[in-house]
C-alpha cells in the first residue's frame, strides 16, 4: 500500500467543501463556512454520504477517511482554513478571543527569526469552529461487540445505552506560556488528556543566551475545549443469551458534549482510537493499551410509533397484507400466539394497540385516542402473560404492577438528588410509556395515591405534580392495558360483576372494554391442553400453530403505518352511531339490575373503536361494518361479565348465607367465626341449616374460607 | 511424545514461540499472523487431552499460586463470573528486523519507535471464580493429585475420602452460620497482602476491592479467582456462569500489577476531585495480581455438573447398568433413612435430584420440578432446621455442587442475592444465586421469622420466586434486566406450606422411624453419585401408544377435579420422566405413569389429611 499522500488529500477536501451541491442546489458546505464566519454556527459537520454522492467520488479517498478519520479531521480544518470566507455581517469584535487574536496576527511580522515550530502560532488556536465527520447516514451501526481491534483509527458507528457521563469540564488543547526573559509567547498543542508542560523557554533568543527563561502558563491565552466522557453499554437485544453487555468510553468534545445522560438510548459515531499512555504509567502499562471512541455525531434514538422508519421490505410486506381480506383476524390471532384461543380479547387488544387519532377541540378540549383495556380473570388464565407480550410488541411499552415495582410509582415523585442536593422530577411508569402503551398488572392491588391520579392519566393524559415546590403537569398519553383479579381471588359466579370487580365504577367507565376471562369446563379446552402439555414435554417444543403468526417486528410496522391514517366518521354514520347509543341506554333503563353504566363515555368508545378499526383497513373514512364490529366486541365483553348471571335476578340463597357471614364477620372484624354463630345469623334471616352447610362448602372450594373439619367453625382466608 | 510434553508443562510459551517463527516464515503481511493461532491450540489440546496428560498439570485452585512458577503451564477450574471489556493488547512487533510474539504475555520488551511496527490485537478478560457450592469430594481428587504423585493407589484414596466424608458434616453445619467470620479473616488477609505488595500509601483502595466470590465458603480463604484471559474467539460459546477448567500460562508480574495499582492511587493524588470524576475504571488493572493471578488462556473446556466422573477412573462406568435397579433401592433406602423413615419423600427426593432444565419452551423450563417439604422444625435458637441441614448433608455427597441457605430476615435483608452491574467499579457484583448450571439449592424456610422485610429482602424474595417458577434470574442492569437462563434445583424446607415461594411439589414430611447411625460406605457413595450422573444424562421418550394413554388419563382426571391445570399435568409429565429415567428407562413405560399418579395421589392424601 502506498504511503497516502496527504497534501493531495487536502486538495481533494478543499474541493469537495468548494464544489459540493446538495439535493437543493446550495453549495451546502460553502453556506456552512459562510455561518462558520459569521460566528453563527461552530459545528461543521461533514457527511460521510455526502463525499460519497458528490460528483467525482473516489471511493478510495472515502475509504482512506473511514480508515483514518483523526487525521482526516485535521485536514478538512486546514482545508477550511484556507477556505474561510470574510464574514458577510458585522461581528462584535470585543471578545477575549478576538482581541488575543488581533494582538498575535500583529506579532507574529516581527519574528522573522522564528524557526522553532513551537513559537509559530498554531492553527488551532485561531480556529473558531470545529470539525466533525460523520459516518453516512444509511450505515447500520455496530454492537459495540462488533468493534473490533482491527477497526483501530476507523470511523465507526455505535448503538447503545448511556450508563455513566462526567461533568463538562474544560480540556486544555493549545497551552499558552510566556516567557518571562525574552517575553514570547510559546505555544504547545494538547492532543491527549495531560500533557506535560514545558518548563524551559525553547525561544532561539533564550536558548542562544542561555538563559534558560522561566515559561508561566497564560491561562486566558490559552485555548479551552468543552470535554466530556462517557460510557456507553450494549443494549439487553445486543447481547447473546449468557453474555454481560460490553461497554466502551466515549469521549465528547466541543459543540457535542451535554447532549447525552444516563439512559439514553444513542447512536454514535466516532473515531475508535487507542488511548496513548502517559506518564509513569506509559513506562509500566505493559502490553496493553485502552481504548475510546471519540465522538464525531450523536443521535438520540428514541423508538416512537411517529418516528418509526419503515424498510422498504416492509412497506412491500404492509401492502400486501393490507390486501388480504382477513387481516383483521390475521394480526390479532399473532398477538401471543402461544396462548390458546380469546379470540376476541386480542381484537381488543389489536384496537388497544393501533388506537384511534386524539383530537383537540378548538375550544382546547382534548378527546383522548387511546384505547383502555381491562383484564379481569381468575388467576392463572395468562394474563400477565398477555400483559408481557403486548409490552413487547408495542414499540414503547411499560410493563408494570399496581404495586409500582420502584419508589416511583406509576405516576411520578419528586427525589433529592443526592449529589446536587436538588429536587428532581422522576418520571413513574405512565410517565415513561408516553406515547405507548402501559401495562398495569394487579391493577386492583394499586395503592390509593396512584388510584387518584390515574383517573386524571385515563382521561386528561396529563399527570399533575404539585410536591416540593414543583408545580407541573407531564404528559402520559399512553394506552393502558389494565389487568386485575377478581375481588375474592376467584370469580365468583353469584355475585354480580360490580361485586367481583373491586375497582370503583368512576374508574371502571374510564375504560373503553372490560373483559372477563374465566377457566371454563368443557371436555374440548380439556382435551387441547392435555394434547398441548403432552406435545410440550414429547417433542420440547410447543405444537405447530395451524396458522403462520405474524412475528412481531412486521406486526409493529403494520400496526405503526396504519396509526398514521386519521379516519373521520362521515355524516350519514353519525346518526347510526346515535340510535346505537340510545338502543344501548334504552336497553339499561329498562332492566332492573344495570349491570354497567352506558355514558357519553361508552359512545366516544364505539368511535374510539370503530375509528381505529378503519385505521386497520387504511381507510380514512370509518364504515359501518366498523361501527358494526365495534359494537360487537363491546356486547361481548359484556356477555364474557354476564353469561351465567344473566339468568339469574338477585341473590341465590347460598350467596346470600356467604354474605351475611361476611358482613357479620366483618362488623366483629374477626377472621375467625364458629359454626354456631353462624348458624345463628342465617336462621335468623331465614336460611335453613343444610343451605349453610353447601355454602361451607362452595366457598371452601373457591378458597374463601377455610373450614375446621371437626366443629366446622369457618376461617376466612386472607387474600 | 516425552520430551516435548515436559516442555510444554515447563516453558508454554517457549512452544508458543516456536510455532510463531514458523507462521511467521510464511507470513506475508503483519495481518496474516491474526487469521491462525499458528496450532497452539492443536499443540496443546493433543498432550493435554490424551492418556490424561492434563491432570499433570498443576492446579491453582487451592493455592498458594507462589509455589508455581511463573511461565508455567497451569491448570484452573472456575465459574465465569464476569466479563470484562475487551482488551487491546501489542500482539506482536519488530525487534531489529525480526517479529517477535508478545500473544499470551503481559509484558515484553517492546522497542519504542516506528520501525518496531507493533500491531494491536484483542484478547477477552474473564473473570473466574473458584465453583460455587462445590462439595469437598469432587475437589479432592483435583488436589491431591497436585499434592502427591499421579500413582497414588486406588486403596488409599478411598480411605482419605472416608475420613473426609465423616467430617463432612461438621463442616457443612458450619458452613451455615460461618460465614461472617470468615469474610472477617479474608479482610485481614486482603489487606496484610496489599501492605506487603504496595506500600505507596494505597491501602485505602484495599476495603473496596471486592473479589466478588460468590458463596464464600468455609474454604473461601484457600481459594483464587483467577483473570482468564482468552484468545482467538475461544469464548464464543462461554456464557456467564459457565464453568471451565482453562489451562493456561501463568504469568505473574509484581512490578505490573503494584505500579498499575500505584499509578492509580497517584492519579487520585494528583488531581482530586477531576482524578475521581473521569471514567478511569480498567478493572483489570485495579486488582492486583496477588490476589487475582492472571491466566493467559492457551485452551479451554467446559465441565457440566457430571463432569466429575472423568476425574475417577476407579470405578468403571460399565459396572452400572447391571445393577442400577438395586442402587437404586439402596439409594431410595437412604433417602428414606435421612428424611426420618417417609419413603414418599424419599421417592419424591429421589426425582427432585434427578431433575433439571432439559429444555425450555415459550418461556417455561421444562423438566424442573422443585420439591417443598413441609412439617420440619425450626432449630433451636436460629440455629438452622435439623432437617435442613440433614438433608442438605445428604444432597452434598450425592450431588457435585449443593449449597444450604437459610431464609432468616438477615440473611434476605443483608445483600441482594441476584447479581447487579456496578457502574462505578465496572464490574458485575455477585450474589448468592449467581450458581452454575446443576448447582443444588436448599432454602430453610423455618429460619424466617416475624419481621419486617426491608427493600432488599423483598426483592430477594421475589428473585427466589422467579427462580422458581422461570429457572431464571434476572440480572440487574440498572437501566435494564437481562435475564438469565438458571438451572438450579430448588428444596424448600418449611414449617407449613410455603405461602411465599411457589414450588412445583409440596409435601408434609410424615417421619416415622427414629433416625439412627447411618452405615454407608464409601463404594455405596461412588454408586450412587454416578448412578445419578448416568440417570440424569438419560434420554427419554413418549411412544404413540403411551401418548394416548397419557392424554386420556389426563382429560378424565380433570374432567373428575376441575382444579387440574396445566401446572399439574406438566409436573406429571415431568415426574414420568424422572421416574422413567431413574429406572435407567429410555421411554415411559405404563407402570411408571401409574407409579406417578400414585405418588401424587398419595402426596394429595397427605395434604388433604392435613
Amino acid at each position: 500500500m502506498p504511503a497516502p499522500d496527504f497534501k493531495a488529500d487536502r486538495e481533494l477536501c478543499k474541493d469537495f467543501l468548494r464544489s459540493y451541491v446538495a439535493d437543493d442546489g446550495s453549495l451546502k458546505y460553502m453556506a456552512m463556512l459562510q455561518r462558520v464566519a459569521n460566528r453563527k454556527l461552530k459545528a461543521v459537520e461533514i457527511n460521510l454520504g455526502d463525499i460519497k454522492d458528490s460528483k467525482d467520488a473516489d471511493l478510495s479517498f472515502v475509504e482512506r477517511i473511514r480508515t483514518n478519520a483523526r487525521r482526516y479531521v485535521g485536514l478538512f480544518a486546514d482545508a477550511i482554513d484556507d477556505l474561510l470566507p470574510e464574514p458577510n455581517i458585522p461581528l462584535a469584535r470585543d471578545e477575549d478571543f478576538d482581541v488575543f487574536l488581533s494582538q498575535r496576527t500583529e506579532e507574529v511580522p516581527d519574528q522573522i527569526d522564528v524557526v522553532d515550530p513551537l513559537q509559530k502560532l498554531p492553527a488551532e488556536i485561531k480556529r473558531y469552529f470545529e470539525v466533525y465527520i460523520k459516518s453516512e447516514d444509511k450505515n447500520a451501526a455496530l454492537a459495540l461487540r462488533g468493534v473490533k481491534a482491527s477497526h483501530i483509527g476507523w470511523l465507526v458507528k455505535v448503538r447503545g445505552i448511556i450508563t455513566r457521563c462526567t461533568d463538562v469540564k474544560p480540556l486544555m488543547q493549545v497551552a499558552t506560556y510566556t516567557c518571562e526573559t525574552c517575553g514570547y509567547e510559546i505555544y504547545q498543542e494538547v492532543t491527549s488528556r495531560s500533557f506535560m508542560p514545558i518548563s524551559e523557554c525553547p525561544s532561539t533568543r533564550c536558548r542562544t543566551n542561555n538563559a534558560k527563561g522561566v515559561l508561566s502558563l497564560q491561562v486566558r491565552g490559552s485555548k479551552f475545549t468543552k470535554f466530556q466522557e462517557a460510557k456507553i453499554q450494549e443494549l439487553a437485544d445486543q447481547v447473546p443469551k449468557g453474555h454481560i453487555p460490553r461497554t466502551m468510553t466515549v469521549q465528547i468534545r466541543g459543540e457535542l458534549t451535554r447532549q447525552v445522560g444516563p439512559g439514553d438510548l444513542v447512536e454514535i459515531s466516532g473515531i475508535f482510537l487507542p488511548t496513548p499512555y502517559t506518564g509513569f504509567r506509559a513506562m509500566r502499562a505493559g502490553l496493553v493499551a485502552d481504548t475510546y471512541l471519540e465522538a464525531m455525531s450523536i443521535t438520540q434514538t428514541k423508538k416512537r410509533y411517529d418516528e418509526y422508519v419503515l424498510k422498504d421490505v416492509e412497506q412491500d410486506l404492509i401492502r400486501e397484507l393490507s390486501e388480504d381480506g382477513d387481516i383483521y383476524s390475521r394480526l390479532s390471532s399473532s398477538i401471543a400466539p402461544e396462548i390458546f384461543g380469546h379470540e376476541d380479547v386480542k381484537k381488543a387488544l389489536l384496537l388497544l394497540l393501533v388506537g384511534a387519532p386524539s383530537r383537540q377541540l378548538s375550544d382546547g378540549m382534548k378527546i383522548r385516542g387511546d384505547v383502555h383495556v381491562c383484564l379481569m380473570g381468575d388467576p392463572g388464565v395468562a394474563k400477565s402473560q398477555l400483559l408481557k407480550h403486548m409490552v413487547s410488541v408495542a414499540p414503547r411499552g411499560v410493563y408494570t404492577t399496581g404495586r409500582g415495582s420502584s419508589g416511583v410509582g406509576l405516576t411520578a415523585a419528586v427525589h433529592r438528588d443526592p449529589v446536587t442536593n436538588e429536587m428532581v422530577l422522576e418520571g413513574g411508569a405512565l410517565v415513561l410509556a408516553d406515547m405507548g402503551i402501559c401495562a398495569i398488572d394487579e391493577f386492583d392491588k394499586m395503592e390509593e395515591s396512584d388510584r387518584t391520579a390515574i383517573h386524571e392519566v385515563m382521561e386528561q393524559q396529563t399527570v399533575s405534580i404539585a410536591k416540593a415546590g414543583i408545580t407541573t403537569s407531564l404528559n402520559a398519553r399512553t394506552a393502558i392495558l389494565a389487568a386485575a383479579n377478581p375481588a375474592w381471588g376467584r370469580y365468583d359466579m353469584r355475585r354480580t360483576p360490580a361485586e367481583n370487580i373491586n375497582l370503583p365504577p368512576a374508574l371502571l367507565s374510564r375504560f373503553d372494554i372490560m373483559w372477563l376471562i374465566l377457566d371454563r369446563a368443557d371436555m374440548d379446552s380439556d382435551l387441547a391442553m392435555a394434547r398441548h402439555v403432552l406435545h410440550v414435554h414429547q417433542f420440547s417444543a410447543p405444537p405447530s400453530l395451524d396458522f403462520t403468526p405474524l412475528d412481531s417486528s412486521t406486526l409493529r410496522a403494520y400496526i405503526s403505518s396504519a396509526r398514521q391514517v386519521v379516519p373521520f366518521v362521515p355524516r350519514d354514520l353519525t346518526e347510526y352511531m346515535a340510535s346505537a347509543y340510545s338502543a344501548l341506554r334504552q336497553e339499561e333503563a329498562n332492566s332492573d339490575a344495570p349491570h354497567s353504566y352506558t355514558t357519553a363515555r361508552t359512545l366516544l368508545s364505539i368511535i374510539r373503536l370503530s375509528e381505529a378499526l378503519a385505521r386497520l383497513r387504511f381507510s380514512s373514512v370509518v364504515a359501518q361494518s366498523d361501527v358494526d364490529e365495534a359494537l360487537r366486541l363491546m356486547q361481548m365483553s359484556k356477555f364474557s361479565l354476564y353469561t351465567d348471571e344473566r339468568k339469574k335476578s338477585g341473590l341465590d340463597p347460598i350467596s346470600d348465607i356467604y354474605s351475611i357471614i361476611r358482613d357479620e364477620a366483618a362488623r366483629a372484624h374477626t377472621m375467625d367465626v364458629s359454626y354456631n354463630s353462624a348458624l345463628n345469623w342465617i336462621s335468623r334471616k331465614g336460611h335453613s341449616q343444610a343451605q349453610l352447610k353447601e355454602c361451607l362448602e362452595e366457598y371452601a372450594a373457591l378458597n374463601v374460607w377455610q373450614i375446621n373439619p371437626t366443629n366446622f367453625d369457618i376461617h376466612f382466608v386472607d387474600a | 511424545m516425552g520430551g516435548p510434553l515436559m516442555d510444554l508443562y515447563g516453558n508454554p510459551l517457549g512452544a508458543v514461540r516456536v510455532l510463531f517463527d514458523k507462521s511467521c516464515r510464511n507470513a506475508a503481511s503483519p495481518r496474516d499472523l491474526t487469521r491462525s493461532d499458528w496450532g497452539v491450540q492443536e499443540l496443546f489440546q493433543t498432550c493435554l487431552f490424551r492418556e490424561n496428560g492434563h491432570l499433570q498439570v498443576p492446579e491453582i485452585n487451592s493455592g498458594p499460586v507462589d509455589a508455581i512458577p511463573v511461565n508455567s503451564l497451569v491448570r484452573f477450574r472456575g465459574m465465569v463470573q464476569d466479563m470484562f471489556d475487551v482488551e487491546y493488547y501489542i500482539g506482536a512487533y519488530k525487534d531489529q528486523g525480526v517479529w517477535h510474539t508478545s500473544k499470551y504475555m503481559d509484558t515484553a520488551d517492546v522497542p519504542s519507535g516506528p520501525e518496531a511496527e507493533p500491531q494491536m490485537w484483542d484478547r477477552r478478560l474473564f473473570y473466574c471464580v473458584p465453583i460455587p457450592g462445590e462439595n469437598s469430594w469432587v475437589k479432592e481428587p483435583h488436589s491431591t493429585r497436585t499434592s502427591t504423585t499421579p500413582s497414588t493407589s486406588t486403596m488409599s484414596q478411598g480411605e482419605k475420602r472416608g475420613r473426609e466424608s465423616s467430617n463432612e458434616e461438621e463442616s457443612e453445619a458450619m458452613e451455615a452460620d460461618a460465614p461472617p467470620s470468615d469474610d472477617g479473616g479474608d479482610n485481614k488477609r486482603l489487606r496484610g497482602d496489599d501492605a506487603v505488595s504496595t506500600s505507596q500509601g494505597v491501602s485505602s483502595a484495599a476495603p473496596d476491592l471486592d473479589l466478588n466470590i460468590p458463596l464464600t465458603s468455609s474454604e473461601g480463604k484457600k481459594l483464587v479467582p483467577c483473570l482468564v484471559k482468552v484468545y482467538d474467539g475461544q469464548d464464543a460459546d462461554l456464557k456467564l456462569n459457565d464453568v471451565v477448567e482453562v489451562f493456561g500460562v501463568l504469568t505473574f508480574d509484581p512490578e505490573l500489577s503494584a505500579t498499575s495499582f500505584h499509578q492509580n492511587g497517584v492519579v487520585n493524588d494528583d488531581m482530586g476531585v477531576v482524578g475521581s470524576a473521569f471514567l478511569d475504571d480498567n478493572v483489570s488493572l485495579r486488582l492486583p495480581a496477588s490476589k487475582v493471578p492472571r491466566l493467559q488462556c492457551i485452551t479451554l473446556r467446559k465441565i457440566s455438573s457430571s463432569d466429575f466422573t472423568s476425574q475417577i477412573p476407579e470405578v468403571a462406568p460399565t459396572v452400572l447398568p447391571l445393577d442400577f435397579a438395586q442402587t437404586r433401592q439402596s439409594l431410595l433406602n437412604y433417602l428414606t433413612f435421612s428424611l426420618g423413615g417417609d419413603a414418599l419423600a424419599a421417592e419424591y427426593l429421589l426425582l427432585h435430584l434427578l431433575s433439571q432444565v432439559h429444555a425450555r419452551v415459550d418461556s417455561m423450563a421444562l423438566g424442573k420440578l422443585s420439591l417443598n417439604l413441609t412439617g420440619c422444625n425450626p432449630g433451636s435458637e436460629g440455629a438452622p432446621s435439623p432437617m435442613a441441614v440433614a438433608a442438605a448433608n445428604v444432597i452434598s455427597k450425592l450431588i457435585p455442587r449443593s449449597h444450604l441457605m437459610p431464609l432468616s430476615l438477615e440473611t434476605l435483608n443483608k445483600a441482594p442475592i441476584a447479581p447487579r452491574k456496578d457502574y462505578e467499579t465496572n464490574r458485575l457484583v455477585t450474589g448468592a444465586i449467581q450458581l452454575a448450571d446443576g448447582t443444588h439449592l436448599t432454602l430453610d424456610e423455618t429460619a424466617l421469622q416475624a419481621g419486617t422485610l426491608g427493600t432488599i429482602g423483598v426483592q430477594n424474595l421475589e428473585v427466589l420466586k422467579h427462580l422458581l417458577q422461570w429457572q431464571k434470574v434476572e440480572y440487574d442492569f440498572q437501566y435494564y434486566k437481562m435475564e438469565m437462563p438458571a438451572d438450579v434445583p430448588v428444596l424448600v424446607l418449611s414449617q407449613g406450606k410455603s405461602r411465599i415461594l411457589p414450588t412445583d411439589v409440596v409435601l408434609p414430611l410424615n417421619p416415622s422411624a427414629s433416625r439412627g447411625p447411618v452405615n454407608i460406605t464409601d463404594s455405596d457413595l461412588i454408586s450412587w453419585r454416578h448412578y445419578i450422573v448416568k440417570a440424569r444424562a438419560m434420554d427419554h421418550s413418549l411412544d404413540e401408544s403411551m401418548q394416548k394413554t397419557v392424554e386420556n388419563d389426563l382429560v378424565s382426571a380433570r374432567q373428575e377435579d376441575r382444579t387440574l391445570g396445566p401446572e399439574i399435568f406438566h409436573r406429571w409429565l415431568t415426574m414420568a420422566r424422572l421416574m422413567a429415567v431413574s429406572y435407567l428407562e429410555p421411554t415411559l413405560k405404563p407402570e411408571r405413569w401409574r407409579m406417578v399418579r400414585e405418588l401424587e395421589h398419595r402426596c394429595a392424601e397427605r395434604l388433604r389429611r392435613l
